[in-house]
């Protein structure tokens, strides 16, 4: 018993010794690195992460490690705790939300840009954010199959009997879609009104999923009419699935907008690269390669001329505003008090 | 005096192992208890409503289904008890998409919930209650039809009251599984769904409350260790030898059940999995990825499946020296939010620490409660002969390999295989670890993640080839492993 325990502690000793030190040798020629914090999804091979890090490298004399973030918020308290020690240098993903929400628990840095950058008319508001980027965009509405039979043309005919059950939307608690429909009710409505419609809508969905994929599978499954996504989603099942059949809506009521933005901790190690890559994050490369492979719109104007997103019609959005947070925490706790009383 | 201080030394090693996440978690947040009581009881009765509900059927259902598994030749059960696995093993959005497709309008609240935790349940339910009438039983089945005891009679007098502890077991295991569940309660739950996963999902994500998120934690895992305690803990049985199962013991009903479970649920299955071929073309385009991703993931498993084994060697030497469990075994189902977050926190963000971090993480996760399920009840009935051996002087070693592992063979291959499947498929946890390499398990998932639904269908069919693949290389590990130790002391 004795050897076996002295066997299998000196096992796991070597194990630990030899990952300590793997990464130490890593450290020492870390100095031309920078690290990107990004979505599983933006990393994937599919997405846009290793187009646009073989483009940055090429581009520059910086190497570009992509690390996957799983959430803003734990990501944020990470990059918190390590304090000095944190390896991020840029992060990617940040919505309005988390810029409101978490963003504020770490400092970040004014980002320099270039002058001559052309933003699109539709985030303009939010263009000159000293310390966030946005470097892709879109309006989200309800997607629907062509041959849906009963119309939709506003948020009123959502309530529409005949889509009883038939709305998969998210859960505003833990999806930032959900939330954005959320917001979208109470922007487009007084509070007393919006309370009201939110109670009649809570017959009509199907579920709150507890995220976007889960709702979009219910609704590419056939268990629902229309899904709560982005204006582009058509566009994907256009480009990748050869199927035209897919619509988004377009509402009398402006659609909210989702904007993703890059940030730089105040403690980047690699800080002037850091800016390097967020100033390339803005070039008509690297958006068109976020555009076709994160379908979401380009933050740059005329980047999507003569690509398939040039024919998503952009529908009348709201203007760009970030909430307290009280005030987002108000909104969901009346949401969650209605599902709880009137839910199905 | 020295042996006292080195069985003493292991067993509170042990322990600490299983602890270590807690006192991370704690290093990093004050403990708080300013939580909402009120919220937390209403969080904690709606999760109590629905998982006290599921547990009773799928049990009860887990009775006929396994009596339809006998009827069968043994190859073909053996069979059909894998595919069985199935639904507790793949992600719950397929179980959401199959029971949705079954139920046309769904019934959504505690209806809806109970059904879809039934589904995934049931077929786990039933393997367990499968495996107790075995170990259990013996030929009781047989003798009481020659001594005409009646069907009636024979489970009433013999059946449940050996199955009991079993099936309370059975009971408390799913429970527990309903209980941390996030994903069925939010699609199907409508507005009275909130459990305490959920809860703990808002303190962290919505109020970036870690303390009382921290706090809730800790009444989960307080909660199901006291379960697993007090209520988990079985009588001490011997195994009632070479198991036959009689005309008692076979159910026509229960094969019935069993064809409709997998007509639905694989029906279901095969429906997404024969629509997804379609898109076969996407997946030769990420042909050499998929070698990488399936090379790490082997690696992972190989590091894992050592770890797991060296766990439970100590376990087992560890329960030689005391005739008692450490007391980590109560550690079952711990919040993938704790555990995961904690290593998140406390390493670093590279790929060097990824295979540390799933080896660390999911050996506390998955290793008291495998045990527990697959391990415990046969040990201790195996508590005579070791207490036997121990008198004639044995050695610890021969007594592991010659009386326990030799013994209990069948139930080792099924620990073992739960252990690969499960880290095989996992991706949450993988998730909240911040793991920067891809395995198969996160592969499925950022194509669940992305338009890519049907490409993670094609994934899951793969990773039921990785497992059945993983568990004939061990089986022939395990067997040349044993040609070898026979020589070696002979």
């Amino acid at each position: 018993m004795k050897h076996f325990i002295i066997f299998v502690v000196l096992i796991f000793s070597g194990l630990t010794l030899y990952y300590y030190n793997k990464s130490d040798l890593v450290k020492n020629i870390d100095d031309k690195k920078i690290h990107v914090y990004a979505s599983s999804s933006f990393i994937a091979k599919w997405g846009p992460g290793p187009q646009l890090k073989e483009l940055f490298e090429k581009q520059s004399i910086f190497k570009l490690e992509f690390i996957e973030s799983s959430d803003m918020a734990m990501t944020i308290q990470k990059i918190n705790f390590e304090n000095e020690s944190s390896l991020a240098d840029v992060v990617l993903g940040i919505d309005q939300f988390d810029m409101v929400r978490i963003a504020n628990k770490i400092k970040w840095k004014n980002i320099d840009r270039s002058s001559n950058i052309k933003f699109v008319n539709n985030i303009e508001g939010v263009a000159n954010e000293k310390t966030f980027v946005p470097y892709d965009w879109a309006p989200l509405t309800f997607i629907a199959r062509k041959n849906i039979k009963t119309p939709v043309n506003s948020l009123k005919d959502l309530l529409n009997p005949d889509l009883k059950g038939k709305i998969a939307l998210q859960d505003p608690r833990t999806s930032s879609p959900g939330l954005q429909f959320l917001v979208w009710v109470f922007e487009s409505r007084s509070p007393d009104e919006s309370v009201k419609y939110l109670k009649s809508m809570m017959k009509q969905a199907h579920s709150f999923s507890p995220s976007w994929s889960a709702s979009y599978g219910l609704f590419k499954n056939n268990q629902a009419e229309l899904v709560f996504s982005y204006v582009t989603s058509p566009v994907y099942h256009l480009i990748e699935e050869k199927d035209d059949q897919f619509l988004s809506i377009e509402t009398t009521e402006p659609l909210p907008v989702q904007i993703e933005f890059a940030g730089i901790p105040v403690n980047c190690k690699n800080c002037e690269a850091a800016e390097m890559f967020v100033n390339f994050l803005l070039s008509a490369e690297a958006q068109k390669i976020i555009m076709s492979k994160n379908y979401m719109l380009p933050v740059i104007d005329r980047v999507k001329e003569a690509t398939p997103f040039d024919a998503i019609k952009i529908y009348k959005t709201l203007p760009i505003k970030f909430y307290e947070q009280s005030k987002i925490e108000k909104w969901i706790n009346t949401w969650a008090e209605i599902r709880k009383n009137e839910g199905i | 005096m020295k042996e006292f201080k080195s069985a003493y030394v292991l067993r509170y090693s042990l322990l600490l192992y299983f602890l270590i996440p807690y006192f991370i978690f704690l290093s990093y947040f004050k403990f708080s208890f300013g939580l909402d009581y009120g919220e937390l009881f209403w969080a904690f009765r709606n999760s109590l409503n629905q998982a006290t509900l599921t547990a009773f059927i799928a049990v009860a259902l887990s009775i006929p289904v396994s009596q339809g598994l006998f009827l069968l030749p043994e190859k073909t059960q053996r069979w059909v008890s894998r595919l069985l696995i199935i639904p507790q093993i793949f992600p719950a959005l397929y179980s959401i998409l199959i029971g949705f497709s079954i139920l046309n309008p769904f019934p959504m609240g505690t209806k809806g919930v109970v059904f879809l935790f039934v589904l995934i349940n049931l077929g786990f339910a039933s393997l367990m209650t499968y495996a107790a009438t075995q170990s259990r039983l013996g030929k009781l089945s047989v003798l009481s039809e020659v001594y005409s005891l009646g069907r009636g009679s024979f489970f009433t007098r013999i059946y449940f009251p050996l199955l009991r502890s079993d099936l309370v077991v059975s009971f408390f295991m799913i429970f527990i599984f309903c209980l941390s569940s996030l994903s069925v309660p939010l699609i199907a739950g409508g507005g009275k769904g909130t459990n305490l996963e959920v809860l703990i999902y808002e303190k962290i994500f919505i109020e970036q409350n870690w303390s009382s998120a921290f706090s809730l934690c800790l009444f989960q895992s307080a909660l199901i260790f006291g379960l697993s305690f007090f209520v988990l803990r079985n009588k001490k049985k011997d195994s009632e030898g070479d198991f036959e199962a009689g005309n008692y013991l076979k159910s026509y009903t229960g094969l019935f059940l069993i064809a409709v479970y997998l007509f639905i649920y694989l029906g279901g299955y095969s429906i997404g999995l024969i629509k997804s071929f379609d898109y076969m073309e996407f997946i030769y385009q990420y042909a050499a990825d998929l070698m990488t991703v399936t090379i790490f993931t082997t690696k992972a498993l190989i590091g894992y499946l050592l770890v797991n084994l060296t766990l439970l060697v100590l376990w087992l030497l560890d329960y030689l020296n005391t005739r008692r469990f450490n007391l980590a075994i109560n550690l079952i189902s711990v919040s993938t939010v704790l555990v995961g977050f904690t290593l998140y926190l406390a390493l670093p963000l590279t790929r060097d620490y990824d295979v540390l971090k799933i080896i660390f993480a999911m050996s506390i996760l998955f290793f008291p409660s495998l045990f527990k399920l697959f391990l415990q009840q046969p040990i201790e009935g195996l508590q005579s002969q070791i207490a036997v051996s121990q008198i004639y002087g044995l050695s610890k070693t021969t007594i592991i390999i010659e009386i326990i592992f030799k013994q209990l063979s069948r139930q080792m291959y099924l620990w073992l295989s739960f252990l690969i499947v499960w880290f095989v498929s996992e991706f949450a946890v993988l998730k909240s670890l911040g793991v920067q390499t891809q395995t198969l398990g996160l592969w499925t998932e950022s194509f669940l993640s992305s338009y890519r639904l049907p490409l993670s269908y094609l994934m899951s069919f793969y990773i039921l080839i990785y497992w059945f693949l993983a568990m004939l290389v061990v089986y022939l590990i395990i067997k040349v492993a044993h040609v070898s130790y026979k020589k070696f002391i002979y």
